[in-house]
């Protein structure tokens, strides 16, 4: 079957979904650009991104919600696609930048940039793909032949992650940080974001998702046996090197803006595959549902945490719950997925 | 190494870290402070180690007994390599009940910012038993959530964790919603702190500890025969299904009590039984005596290291295990990955 014809084949309509996606993650943020301590209306709010009138209101949403929505939205789509590339990769569908171990490593690199090296955003982003990739070459290591059971990738992704995050834990209070700080930055979200962070993510982003969809037709080959991609011409273990690196390069500027939220990467491809059913084999689609739903979960979690926790709870809580509740109820219904 | 051998090192051991223990921390003090102690005339500093230190390295040996005990249970019980009780919803159960239980006491009898230490917003005696019941609970339902025609050893454990992730979630979301000193609440109860722990906290938690490890001490024979296959165990006069959920149960209790003293402090209740097998004699009485002690002699270095690191900054104990356990995790991991 052509791509195509799967795309026409039957369920919910490819555009519809994809309309109805992009709505929710648009209506999420009306939302976030409204809601605040300075309050303001839907239409006002809107009114503010083209004409500055030099009111508090606008002020609040132009310098500090609109950064926040940016970064939100570009974080969802940054994590999802990662979490896509690494499922793709991998063979394994719990796999998330989180529970692989990539967060926690991002997480190191920032931190140590931070409170050893510089406070450049280059550098700051650069150092977190170290780590990430660090992490991940430990992840591997740790569970040899990763085909074999999904469950061994994870536990092992898991106990590096563990090491991370208790590394930056220790590296953020000897550096005399304050415990609230750390806490909030390891549990990730989008609060004090601002445009300094969105400057030093957004090339990293574009850049990374611009190769996750010029990768798409070599990910569909990845989902093939090994020696049927050869048979096809294709080198799999180089597009895997090539396309986990990106996956890489994606969760850590992710986490170097809003810390390690674990489980978006999971969810989101996981949501599209449901809604796209056969089609998404379709990589590009799969992709691109994937992003929408990233993007939507990250600034609705974003936006929850700031209307009903008044701020105080990051998103990322809201991710965990929601995301960990998710994956429980896969691993729990899914027999195949046997560790 | 024999039983009687091991002893007096096991006991030399533990006094060292002990006086260590007392020894380093934020106020500088002399060694002949931390041997003046009992004497007549106290002065500043042994006013420090007598209220502040020596509480708290009791605290680290209960906590570490605790912890390392309930390990070697479920890693007999379950014949799993990777099990610790941490990892079972065990801390996460407890944490949630406990701080769900603050929360609800903060929002019905609000009392203002006098009350500075996390567990005093409930009666102590209370702790051990809400913790009890939480992590009762969460264990339960980690099984219920793994059970596929029997447990397979990867996946339980992978519940088990994304579970502790999602109780942490609701933890740090209550107490950054709730509390007015949420900052030290967070502390606590995500990575495991003996910071400002007394007596107070300890004692409500004995009796729980003791029941628990009197009990498996009693239970030993059968203990040992968990430690083969169902049907040879069976063979042995051992009735596995209903021993098994006790046993389980009983090791989570220990584990419970040790939470409630000082948060999930993790990784104890994995490395420990290991270390344990290595060094004892493989008869489960040597192992039981072995975890008891190392277990308290880990928790109590790793407290001290914390402590001394950078003094007067403070690593959590929780982050010091978990460096020193993440590693030998993998290790595990890896051996589980090669014996397939």
């Amino acid at each position: 079957m052509s791509a195509e014809n799967v795309v026409r084949a039957g369920g919910v309509p490819v555009a519809l979904l994809i309309s109805l996606l992009a709505a929710i993650a648009l209506a999420g943020v009306g939302a976030s650009l409204s809601i605040g301590a300075v309050g303001t209306s839907f239409t006002d709010a809107l009114g503010y991104l083209w004409h500055d009138d030099g009111s508090n209101a606008a002020f609040s949403v132009r310098e500090l919600r609109l950064p926040r929505v940016l970064c939100a939205l570009g974080v969802g789509a940054a994590l999802a696609l990662s979490g896509a590339l690494i499922q793709t990769v991998t063979r394994n569908p719990l796999g998330d930048p989180g529970l692989t171990g990539v967060s926690g490593g991002a997480a190191f690199g920032v931190a140590l940039c931070l409170t050893l090296l510089s406070q450049s955003a280059g550098a700051i982003v650069l150092s977190g793909i170290a780590g990430g990739f660090l992490a991940a070459t430990l992840t591997f290591l740790i569970a040899g032949r990763p085909n074999l059971q999904p469950s061994r990738l994870i536990l092992a992704g898991v106990a590096v992650s563990i090491f991370f995050i208790a590394a930056t834990s220790a590296v953020m209070i000897l550096s005399r940080s304050s415990m609230q700080t750390l806490y909030y930055w390891m549990i990730g979200g989008f609060i004090n974001r601002d445009w300094v962070e969105w400057v030093m993510f957004w090339p990293w982003a574009v850049a990374g998702t611009i190769a996750a969809f010029a990768l798409s037709p070599a990910l569909r080959m990845l989902t093939f046996e090994d020696s049927m991609a050869a048979s096809m011409g294709l080198n799999a273990t180089r597009w895997r090197l090539v396309a986990g690196s990106v996956s890489v390069i994606l969760a850590a500027s992710a986490v170097a803006v809003a810390g390690p939220i674990a489980f978006v990467g999971f969810v989101a491809p996981h949501l599209a595959r449901l809604c796209l059913g056969a089609r998404h084999a379709v990589m590009w689609l799969w992709l691109c549902v994937s992003t929408l739903f990233g993007m939507a979960v990250v600034i609705w979690a974003d936006t929850i945490a700031r209307a009903f926790f008044s701020g105080r709870a990051p998103a990322g809580v809201i991710i965990t719950i929601i995301g960990g509740i998710a994956f429980l109820v896969l691993m729990r219904s899914a027999r195949r997925f046997k560790g | 190494m024999s039983t009687r051998s091991a002893l007096p090192i096991y006991l030399v051991l533990l006094l060292i870290v002990c006086l260590l223990s007392l020894r380093f921390g934020a106020v500088e003090v002399a060694w002949s402070d931390v041997f003046n102690i009992t004497s007549e005339t106290p002065n500043a500093n042994t006013q420090v180690i007598l209220d502040y230190r020596l509480p708290r390295t009791v605290a680290a040996i209960v906590i570490g007994s605790y912890l390392a005990l309930s390990g070697l249970v479920f890693q007999t019980v379950l014949r799993n390599p990777l099990a610790d009780p941490t990892m079972f919803g065990v801390s996460g159960g407890a944490a949630f009940a406990v701080v769900a239980a603050m929360s609800l006491a903060i929002y019905l009898f609000p009392v203002g910012e006098s009350l500075q230490v996390a567990t005093s917003y409930l009666p102590m005696a209370v702790v051990p038993v809400i913790a009890l019941v939480g992590s009762l609970s969460a264990t339960a339902l980690v099984f219920w959530l793994a059970w596929d025609r029997g447990f397979s050893p990867l996946r339980l454990v992978l519940i088990g964790v994304v579970l502790a992730a999602v109780l942490n979630g609701i933890v740090m979301a209550m107490v950054l919603t709730l509390s007015e000193t949420r900052t030290e609440l967070a502390i606590l109860w995500l990575a495991g702190s003996l910071y400002a722990r007394d007596f107070s906290n300890v004692l409500p938690a004995l009796p729980w500890g003791v029941a628990a490890i009197s009990a498996i001490v009693i239970l030993s024979p059968q203990l040992s025969a968990l430690r083969f296959d169902p049907q040879t165990a069976a063979s042995m006069g051992v009735a596995t299904r209903t021993l098994a959920p006790v046993l389980l149960g009983i090791a989570a209790c220990l584990a419970a009590s040790a939470v409630s003293i000082a948060g999930p402090i993790g990784f104890v209740g994995l490395i420990v039984p290991h270390l344990a097998r290595l060094i004892a004699r493989p008869t489960i009485a040597a192992q039981i005596l072995s975890c008891l002690f190392i277990g308290a002699i880990l928790v109590v270095a790793s407290d001290t290291v914390g402590r001394a690191v950078a003094a007067p900054l403070e690593v959590p104990v929780g982050i010091v295990t978990s460096l020193l356990g993440a590693p030998v995790f993998a290790f595990l991991i890896r051996a589980q990955a090669k014996r397939i």
